[in-house]
């Protein structure tokens, strides 16, 4: 069980995890828990006792939530051990998005859960535990301060936020980096990361539950679209933290659709660091424009294809 | 506010005991949901669409 404590100079929830200080780290592919369980006699069994599988969910063996208190999911791509979210197939990825928003939809009914994140850690340059393709679902039983934060923001700007700076964004250009009908993927004017992208949803979609199969699928190609661009920008492995930001499920604020990318490279081998500046002030300080790194991430996703 | 999990009213997921599914659909998705032996809860989704002609 996790133990909360409020840190009043910070004004914000941490969290004590203790039991995850033993986690599983960087096992080798035949001790992966995330693999499927072969079907031969007395083979070891994984987190997944079953010899293939499209996606599979399951409660975190080392929780930072549990109930009564909350949740923490892990969700698991594919059966494969190699491969990212850029790899999986156009149907994988569009099943991914209904396998989120039923997650989504079931963690926040609960009344122990006021907001739903859902998100991947890749590379170990953030931290990644498991190689094996995928994501995560927090369910807090508290709002946390990122989500607090966009709300405050809409309240600031007189309506949605994430709308008026998507209309910014399409109106100048040029940090654009892909478009479908759903959605448009950008490098935002203020970006703290210096290849921070944006994944937003074109109409005002407070969750995945307001969007349709179609809009789904357009999300899907758009996420699929950037991540196998970060990998063609400096052609290695692109690290990143992915979130989808959506609505607080305990009905405070309404919230808009979209996904954000956190990359900590800064060239192909040097990271950007949240060092003093950043954490001790609360200002990041950026080597490079938003507007050049746009450019040359939006070449590499048109050669990524 | 349109599609709030809320507004669908709280609700308890139920896995099946361990060993034993309890299958449901939602969307495209075929879910079929187990209960590890050490009580965590396994849901298992494959894409419906897939199967269809």
């Amino acid at each position: 069980m996790s133990e909360q404590r409020f840190n009043e100079l910070r004004g914000e929830p941490v969290v004590y995890a203790v039991h995850r200080q033993n986690r599983t780290f960087l096992p080798a592919q035949e001790r992966c828990p995330l693999c499927p369980t072969p079907a031969t006699p007395g083979a070891p069994e994984t987190e997944i006792p079953v010899p293939t599988f499209e996606i599979a969910v399951f409660d975190n063996l080392f929780p930072a939530f549990s109930s009564p208190e909350g949740a923490a999911e892990v969700v698991v791509y594919t059966d494969s051990h190699h491969g990212s979210f850029a790899t999986l197939s156009p149907e994988r990825a569009q099943e991914l998005m209904w396998v989120w928003r039923h997650r989504y939809a079931k963690l926040g009914a609960r009344n122990d859960i006021q907001y739903v994140l859902i998100f991947e850690n890749r590379g170990v340059e953030v931290g990644v535990t498991l190689h094996h393709p995928h994501g995560q679902i927090y369910g807090y039983p508290f709002l946390p301060p990122v989500p607090a934060l966009e709300l405050a923001a809409d309240e600031r700007l007189g309506g949605c936020a994430v709308c008026a700076l998507l209309a910014r964004e399409l109106s100048d250009a040029e940090r654009l980096l892909y478009e479908n009908d759903g959605v448009v993927a950008y490098l935002p004017y203020a970006a703290r990361w210096p290849y921070e992208a944006h994944v937003v949803m074109r109409q005002h979609r407070p969750s995945l539950l307001d969007c349709s199969d179609a809009e789904l699928g357009q999300l899907a190609e758009g996420l699929q679209r950037l991540t196998r661009g970060y990998d063609a920008l400096f052609a290695r492995p692109f690290p990143y933290v992915m979130v989808v930001h959506q609505a607080p499920t305990d009905g405070r604020g309404e919230g808009h659709l979209h996904v954000e990318f956190y990359p900590p490279l800064r060239t192909a081998h040097k990271l950007k660091y949240t060092a003093g500046s950043e954490l001790g002030a609360g200002t990041f300080i950026g080597d490079t424009l938003p507007e050049d790194s746009a450019l040359a991430l939006r070449e590499a996703i048109a050669r990524a294809g | 506010m349109t599609g709030m999990p809320h507004e669908e009213g709280k609700q308890t997921e139920s896995p099946g005991n361990s060993g034993e599914d309890d299958r449901e659909t939602y969307g495209p998705l075929d879910i079929a949901r187990h209960r590890k032996e050490d009580g965590r809860a396994l849901i298992l989704f494959a894409f419906a669409k897939r199967k269809r002609p």
